[in-house]
């Protein structure tokens, strides 16, 4: 584990590192997967670039179309911030689920987006939040869908330069309720299925709804089908059974020292219908 | 190459050369001495190298000594005072929350994090607060008394700073 370790305290210095730099280098974050990773073995860097010191990617703001939240925000922060937990509620689910408090600590939410793991935790609750991603360049920025980002496990539409600013969350439109739920070996495991939903009722009936799911496949993933089943239909025992039975089939995940393929499917169907019946439960206590 | 890095340390200053890809936790033992921080998994899994780093509890394996610049660290060695042992320590003793020992430095430390912001939690938040440190000689049901026990102390003022 040798290495150079550099400090920029701007995006277009660390660019510029990241540019100038010979070698193999990465930028990192909090560095709770890429230390070990690099301990390991698993990941080889000649040069570090830490985002610890850029203002730029520190805070959490209240903007124009809901909450921004910068990259190097620290998960830990995010789970109790008091404008997360109002306009968010289940990024801060997905959040406090992710590992123990000494890595949520230390961890950031662009490092749990940019690492692109398909059991990622914040990211199914980012999807059904329908989120967008602001990634910074030398050229400037640009903005796409969270939906658009991922293209395989640990593979993003960031350019080589590039550094992931911020997460954009619309505020939840009215009567909108959302869930997440995951299952690990333990609790706060490497989740084996993690999945997130969040539903829009008109009385019994689904009006709008957002499913997504994360390790079922190489990159989380919204359920589509699924959601095309139950919106517009009244939620009962019956649907909801439907509802499970669907996702079991469309989802297409691996067999793995955690998991073998059929488990995970299973797991894909009961973690959508809880979701939905906790999200539901949210709705009546009002 | 080496660089110059500036740490507090059980509130004692420190003017440390350290290479690049020194972790906190070596730094701690190899360098300092301080080795009531343990070294057990070295991937962030077993918190047995946890310690206070400007408020916040982490994993020492995961954090390099150079990340640590300008910060302000707490050991399980600065814990004791002139007055004795610190309310958590004494009540680790007297519930018997220590068995072999190993995990006890961490678990203290995830323990007054909780205890420093909350200092009557709930048996939840307390197996929370300590889920991401293991005892494998599975004494956690003493644990969980012995911070409990430790809160009421806090709260009695003979604890906290």
């Amino acid at each position: 584990m040798h290495f150079n370790y550099y400090r920029p305290e701007s995006l277009n210095q660390a660019f510029e590192l990241m540019e100038q730099s010979s070698g193999q280098s990465r930028y990192i974050a909090g560095g709770t997967d890429l230390m070990v990773q690099i301990k390991q073995g698993l990941t080889r860097a000649e040069n570090l670039i830490s985002l610890r010191q850029i203002s730029e990617l520190q805070g959490i703001e209240e903007d124009d179309s809901g909450v921004l939240i910068k990259g190097m925000t620290l998960l830990r922060d995010i789970e109790t911030d008091p404008l997360v937990r109002d306009l968010a509620p289940v990024l801060q689910q997905a959040v406090a689920s992710l590992a123990n408090v000494q890595v949520r600590n230390v961890a950031t939410l662009g490092g749990n987006l940019v690492n692109a793991s398909p059991a990622g935790d914040s990211i199914p609750a980012l999807l059904v939040l329908d989120s967008r991603l602001v990634l910074a360049g030398p050229e400037g920025e640009r903005t796409l869908p969270l939906s658009d980002f991922f293209l395989g496990p640990g593979q993003t539409r960031l350019q080589p330069l590039e550094i992931l600013k911020a997460v954009k969350i619309p505020a939840p439109f009215e009567n909108s309720r959302a869930a997440f739920s995951k299952i690990g070996r333990s609790a706060k495991d490497l989740a084996l299925v993690n999945a997130a939903v969040l539903i829009r009722l008109e009385e019994t009936t689904c009006s709008f709804c957002r499913l997504a799911a994360g390790a079922v496949g190489p990159t989380p993933q919204r359920l589509e089908q699924a959601e095309a089943l139950i919106t517009g239909r009244t939620i009962n025992t019956e649907l909801l059974e439907t509802l499970e039975a669907r996702v079991r089939q469309t989802v297409s995940p691996i067999s793995d020292l955690r998991a073998g393929e059929a488990y995970r499917r299973d797991l894909a169907g009961t973690l959508v219908k809880r979701c939905i019946r906790q999200a539901i439960a949210f709705k009546t206590e009002d | 190459m080496k660089r110059i890095i500036h740490i507090r340390v059980n509130e004692q200053e420190y003017e440390l050369a350290v290479e690049p890809n020194l972790t906190l936790a070596d730094l701690l033992r190899d360098e300092l001495g301080l080795t009531g921080t343990k070294k057990g998994c070295e991937m962030g899994d077993c918190g047995s190298c946890t310690v206070i780093l400007d408020g916040r509890n982490v994993n020492s394996c995961l954090i390099l000594a150079i990340q640590a610049n300008g910060s302000s660290v707490q050991t399980i060695e600065g814990l004791e005072t002139e007055a004795g042992l610190h309310p958590l320590q004494q009540a680790f003793v007297e519930k018997g929350a220590i068995q072999c020992g190993f995990c006890s430095s961490g678990m203290i430390l995830s323990g007054k994090t909780l205890l420093d912001s909350n200092p009557n939690p709930g048996e939840q938040e307390i197996r929370e607060a300590i889920s991401g440190n293991l005892c494998r000689c599975t004494g956690y049901q003493k644990i969980v008394e012995a911070v409990a026990d430790a809160g009421s102390d806090y709260q009695k003022g003979q604890g906290g700073e």
